[in-house]
């Protein structure tokens, strides 16, 4: 690292600070003694089910001239027998490059005996760049402490570990605490943080560098206590996104002749991006001319010309889903040739071909939904893993992503309905908010039940997916078998014995996939003396999918949706229905669920339909939510009384 | 640990000729057009070249177009090569070994660390059908690993061949299973060229629940007669053979057995105490942790280490748990087994082919079965997976083939005693006292362990037919004891969320509260091909109780007529009784033994239905007033 050479000259260097500073009130945990207090730890009331809970996890991250360096000490306590299996066996992860020092974990058992953990059994994963260090506790009972500790040592000014106060288990005190020698800058970004828990303490402290010589450090503590584990749930993002958070960046290191910006602005990073991954990729672009204009050629007005582009490259250009890289060919024209490429491949061919249409396009740098956070405050490009399009049409933004040919022009993909990106234009790049359309996602599922006088069942049910779920669906009937994909969805979910007839799945137009499927089921009709009882056949929320009583952070249905399904059935000669269940009808702020049914000689219908309007349901409504659930699904319980006539 | 021995498990798939793709193949979008194995032998060492072609014909197939390889330090690749053609033979890609993501450290789900690294790429070609040809070549550092090789997998494979060239003095014996037919032999020069080879092997039934009995299409099993590993000399051919090697590897692990006090020796009573003491301190105080390395993957720690770090795999535990037993005076061994969902020991042709270690003690005659691994086992008795299948038993003379227990539908049963009053308004409460025996008290205090409260109250909710949607459980509770001798008991009380089916003034309410095998329910029957794993024998006695909320006027009770099914492979008996105020049903089912065979599917399809039909007829409640 060229810094080395700087570093005992920076200590003179005073960073300016913008806050007071504070005196720093962390009674730092020697390795080893457990307090009384520690002892005494029991399951949290906020947590009693806790089988383990982790005591403290701190943090500091050392950051000097010559190295970074975060020094980890984790402690935590068994509470349970099943905290044993939970807990005993740990591992941490850091980078390939990284260098692990000063490892140790021991076991503390009530009578106060420490054992340490084998070193023969302190064994390294490797995946990727990427290792895991994983280790196994000895001796471990109910009631017993554990705790590890490790320095990271790495060079990796440019990315700083982001700091997690949480995890999937109980955390009664996560302290993290950034350790910057003087004369560097940081800037941080921090998510989900509790009110208040986003203003550090700060100190000073003089480091002893050997020869007499300190060196100051500015530290700047958070702590958080008290942290629920953050689980899978149903209708949730990627776990990390719900975890509190810190993200830093070093912004620079001054000394006194010396200067160094570790970070660019968003105009210089895109221009970055675009010397390094677009440059060469686009030569030869040339060769699009063609192609652009054939499409286009009988196009009038601009929206015509992106869609009849957009259609093209949704749906001749098959999509790579190789997330590890952003590109899959070489260039634009082997893409063109291969008709094969990664989103990014696809939506730069759709930016370059809106451009020789005429159209004013960008690509755009977006991080997934499915696992990346956007954040403005960090300025780097780690926080994106793909490109789409944004298209000037009729002198307004719509953002583009081909990536399948089942969203139709004008919608982004469920992946793609991020919060910002940062649209790529050399020395005049910048982040914009990423506007979207919410399609109409909607699934219908028509089911036709003939009923013989003994009450067997003979069905066909007609699904039709639009928007989000044909995307869905769509690319999973693609690629599965069909049958599998239908008893796997559908059949099997009724619980009963059934025997498929036939099957037959159509890609409709744009955003419609529909699946017709025939079978017999057994057991639908249940004989009540001289009647028949009938349940209705449903294959969507038969369960409540919130089962747990609380939730720590919020529902998320990604986009609104409507389910709907509609039963009809033609009754045997002598059958009658004889009772109808009652029609429900339930609404909450963002959801509605109603059943009607319907009789008219031998013909009965049923029909129910399940209206989200709201994707998102904040934490304190989730009581309101499961409940509104639970309604639904106790409408599965419905009953149709049919008489039969005397033979 | 489970895994006593790793299997290189060399998954490559490749094929080839999109013209010849039938039925099978276009569902499945993907075949295998050979699969090539050729070894080498070579003094304690053999030479091991695979060679597999597969054809990618649609999208649904490209999943199986996966370069796979898996290499350890006992069996390192030292070659690789792969390529993707297009169907005109137009090369569209080369791959070596380094271009295959690695990942090392990754043993089975159930391993903390394995020496083992998979190397793994999914080379996809947008224009089908495309091809993949893989080719390995495996250095097997011992005869020990050479097992064979089972050739049916997720895809339908044209051709193919196993070849064997072994110096004229090579003592192994051989046993083909499915297609295989007998090898043609030649002699070259100071080799012998053995091949074997099949054609047209189909993919594997893809239905679930297939029991271990039912057999490979084409596999083939080797062993060497004569091998070492490490220091260690084994000598093949008999089962006492294979025994006596394994004891060598554990030899000295063993504590030292200085108390050789025998508790009371003539008294069974005293020794099934001292026995059953240290089996409970084994499975209370050491848990359960594999860490595969080197010659650890099949030599034990040695049982005093495992004292220190109080953790283990399933070899350290046995060996500790005998040591101690031997301790005690006890007649004590550690037994070999490949467990129930593995695949199934032939008998007939001795192999190293185990994944397991558990223990049995001699006492009084009678053989004591003890598996340190479960700790959720009481005294006595095995987890399923151990249970009926063929061990090794490593005598002081060698080891000698035995059969662990046969279950039965009585010792693996559930008690059921519930109660069922209709209450104002038709609604229905039940409240229920649940007993479980054997494997399903095992199965239900390991799936309450470890789980949340949410959890919990959400696997008991789930319980009775309909679940939450059905009924709100009112009230919930079990016997936390982790290690206990006695059965595992649950109560669960709920009230219907809706008023019972009624007509006029008759109330009907189905009895069969908890269902009957659920695994069952939904399973497509009528064209199943293998036979279905019923886990171990069961059996359900559920009593039920019913009654009427005091404020009711309730006239009389009508009850269905006792019935019997009886069927090879399982029963149903059926009995309904009045008793003033009172109505009470007993349903008692039973699944007889560990699987049903593939040719009784009808019958299981027949007696499923009949079963479903008679469980739900309902017990009636005559209101006054009709």
């Amino acid at each position: 690292m060229f810094f080395t050479n700087y570093s005992k000259a920076l200590l003179v260097i005073v960073l300016m600070l913008s806050a007071s500073l504070l005196a720093g009130d962390d009674n730092e945990p020697k390795w080893g003694k457990v307090t009384d207090a520690e002892w005494q730890i029991g399951p949290p009331v906020e947590y009693p089910e806790a089988n383990a809970v982790i005591i403290f996890d701190r943090g500091s991250l050392y950051v000097s001239f010559d190295k970074i360096e975060l020094e980890r000490h984790v402690r935590l306590k068994i509470l349970t027998k099943a905290g044993i299996e939970e807990m005993a066996d740990l591992g941490f992860s850091y980078h390939d490059d990284d260098k692990i020092k000063g490892f140790e974990a021991q076991t503390i058992t009530p009578d106060g005996k420490k054992i340490a953990v084998d070193k023969k059994n302190v064994l390294t994963k490797t995946s990727g760049n990427w290792k895991t260090r994983t280790f196994a506790f000895s001796a471990v009972d109910s009631g017993c402490i554990l705790e590890f500790k490790y320095a990271n040592v790495n060079e990796r000014y440019h990315y700083l570990d982001p700091w997690y106060f949480q995890s999937s288990i109980f955390t009664m005190e996560s302290v993290f605490k950034l350790c910057l020698a003087a004369g560097f800058t940081y800037s941080t970004a921090v998510i989900n943080m509790p009110a208040g828990g986003s203003r550090p303490a700060v100190s000073e402290e003089n480091q002893a560098m050997g020869g007499g010589i300190n060196r100051k450090m500015i530290i700047y503590t958070y702590k958080l206590n008290n942290m629920p584990p953050v689980r899978n749930e149903p209708y949730m993002g990627f776990p990390r996104s719900y975890m509190a958070a810190m993200y830093n960046q070093l912004v620079s290191a001054e000394s006194p002749g010396f200067y160094y910006s570790y970070v660019k602005d968003w105009p210089g990073l895109g221009s970055e991006f675009q010397d390094n991954y677009l440059k060469d990729y686009l030569i030869g672009a040339k060769s699009i001319n063609a192609l652009t204009d054939s499409l286009t050629g009988v196009c009038t007005n601009q929206e015509d010309k992106a869609k009849a582009v957009y259609d093209y490259v949704a749906r001749e250009i098959k999509l790579n889903d190789d997330e590890s890289v952003y590109f899959s060919n070489e260039n634009i024209t082997q893409n063109l040739t291969n008709k094969y490429g990664t989103i990014s491949d696809k939506n730069v061919l759709l930016t370059e071909m809106l451009k020789r249409s005429g159209l004013e396009a960008w690509p755009v740098l977006i991080g997934s939904r499915n696992d990346h956070i956007f954040m403005p405050e960090l300025y780097h490009l780690r926080q994106f893993d793909y490109l789409i399009t944004a298209c000037k049409i009729d002198g307004g933004f719509v953002f583009l992503d081909a990536q399948s040919e089942y969203i139709p022009f004008g919608i982004l993909p469920p992946e793609s309905r991020v919060n910002g990106g940062l649209i790529l234009d050399g020395g005049k790049s910048y982040l914009a908010k990423i506007t979207y359309e919410n399609p109409q996602t909607r699934r219908y599922d028509h089911t036709i039940i003939m009923l013989d006088s003994m009450g067997a069942a003979a069905c066909s049910t007609h699904v039709d997916f639009q928007g989000y779920l044909a995307f869905q669906f769509g690319q999973d009937i693609a690629e599965e078998i069909e049958e599998d994909l239908i008893k796997g969805n559908f059949l099997d979910r009724l619980d009963l014995p059934y025997q498929i007839a036939g099957h037959q799945s159509h890609h409709e137009t744009g955003d419609r996939v529909s699946l017709d499927v025939s079978y017999s089921l057994e057991g639908l009709v249940s004989n009540l003396d001289n009647h028949f009882v009938l349940k209705p056949v449903r294959f969507f929320f038969r369960e409540n999918p919130f089962t747990n009583q609380k939730r720590f952070f919020p529902v998320d249905f990604e986009y609104p949706r409507i389910y709907q399904n509609h039963c009809e059935i033609t009754l045997a000669e002598g059958m009658s229905v004889m009772s109808l269940p009652e029609p429900v009808k339930i609404e909450i702020d963002g959801a509605s669920f109603s059943t009607q049914y319907l009789n008219s000689g031998q013909s009965l219908s049923m029909l129910c339909t399940l209206q989200i309007s709201q994707p998102a349901f904040p934490h304190y409504k989730y009581e309101v939510l499961k409940k509104f659930f639970d309604q639904v699904a106790a409408s599965m319980e419905d009953r149709v009384i049919l008489s039969v006539a005397a033979r | 640990m489970r895994k006593y021995f790793i299997m290189m498990a060399v998954a490559i798939c490749l094929g080839f000729q999109g013209n010849r793709a039938g039925e099978e193949e276009n569902k499945k979008g993907a075949y295998i057009e050979a699969m090539e194995i050729v070894t080498t032998i070579k003094g304690n060492s053999a030479r091991q070249v695979f060679f597999q072609r597969t054809a990618i014909l649609n999208p649904k197939g490209k999943d199986f177009g996966v370069l796979s390889m898996v290499e350890s330090p006992n069996i390192p690749i030292s070659k690789y090569e792969a390529f993707a053609y297009d169907d005109k033979g137009t090369e569209l890609g080369q791959y070596e070994l380094s271009d295959l993501n690695k990942s090392c450290g990754f043993g089975e789900s159930f391993q903390l660390y394995s020496d083992i690294c998979h190397y793994s790429a999914q080379p996809i070609f947008v224009q089908y059908p495309y091809f993949l040809e893989e080719k390995a070549e495996l250095e097997l550092k011992s005869l020990f690993f050479w097992r064979g090789y089972d050739f049916q997998s997720g895809l339908p494979v044209k051709k193919i061949s196993y070849e064997l060239l072994a110096p004229l003095d090579f003592q192994f014996s051989y046993k083909i299973y499915g297609r295989f037919q007998e090898p043609e032999v030649d002699t070259l020069g100071k080799q012998v060229r053995y091949f074997w080879s099949a054609t047209d092997i189909p993919a594997e039934a893809e239905e679930d629940y297939i029991a271990d009995c039912h057999p490979s299409a084409a596999r083939i099993d080797f062993m060497a007669r004569d091998l070492s590993l490490g220091k260690f000399k084994f000598s093949g051919g008999t089962w006492q053979e294979v025994g006596r090697g394994f004891s060598l590897l554990s030899k000295d692990c063993f504590l030292k057995s200085e108390n050789k006090t025998i508790p009371g020796e003539s008294n069974t009573a005293a020794q099934i105490s001292a026995a059953r003491d240290i089996y409970n301190q084994i499975i209370s105080d050491y848990r359960y942790v594999s860490v595969s390395v080197g010659i650890s993957g099949w030599r034990p720690n040695p049982a005093a280490l495992v004292e220190q770090r109080k953790y283990g795999d399933c070899k350290d535990l046995s060996i500790l748990l005998v040591s101690r037993l031997r301790q005690a005076g006890l007649q004590a061994y550690p037994c070999l087994a490949l467990t129930r969902g593995d695949g199934e020991t032939d008998t007939t042709f001795p192999g190293y082919n185990f994944n397991h270690v558990f223990a049995a003690v001699m006492i009084d005659r009678d053989t004591v079965w003890m598996d340190p691994t479960c700790n959720k086992c009481p005294f006595g008795e095995l987890p399923y997976s151990d249970e009926n299948i063929p061990v090794l038993l490593m005598s002081d003379s060698g080891g000698i083939l035995v059969k662990t227990p046969v279950s039965t539908p009585a010792l693996n049963r559930t008690l059921i005693n519930s109660s069922i009053t209709l209450l104002p308004g038709g609604t229905y409460r039940f409240a229920s006292n649940i007993e479980c025996h054997g494997n399903q008290g095992n199965y239900w205090r390991s799936r309450l362990t470890g789980l949340s409260k949410d959890e919990i109250r959400e696997c008991f909710e789930n319980w009775p037919l309909g679940g939450s949607r059905q009924f709100k459980i009112t009230g919930y509770n079990y016997n936390r004891d982790l290690y206990p001798d006695a059965p595992a008991v649950l109560e669960l009380q709920g009230t219907s969320r809706k008023p019972a089916e009624h007509l006029g003034q008759v109330y009907y309410i189905n009895p069969n509260l908890y269902g009957f095998g659920r695994y069952l329910e939904s399973l497509e029957l009528n064209k199943r091909t293998t036979p279905l794993d019923n886990d171990y024998p069961h059996s359900r006695i559920h009593e039920i109780t019913f009654r009427w909320d005091s404020t009711l006027a309730v006239d009389s009770l009508a009850v269905p007529s006792d019935e019997v099914l009886e069927y090879d492979f399982a029963r149903l008996d059926l009995t309904y009784s009045r008793n003033g105020s009172e109505a009470k049903a007993v349903l008692h089912t039973e699944m007889k033994g560990y699987y049903i065979s593939a040719d009784k599917m009808a019958e299981l399809a027949e007696f499923r239905s009949r079963c479903l039909n008679l469980l739900s007829r309902p017990v009636k409640y005559f209101l006054s007033g009709r």
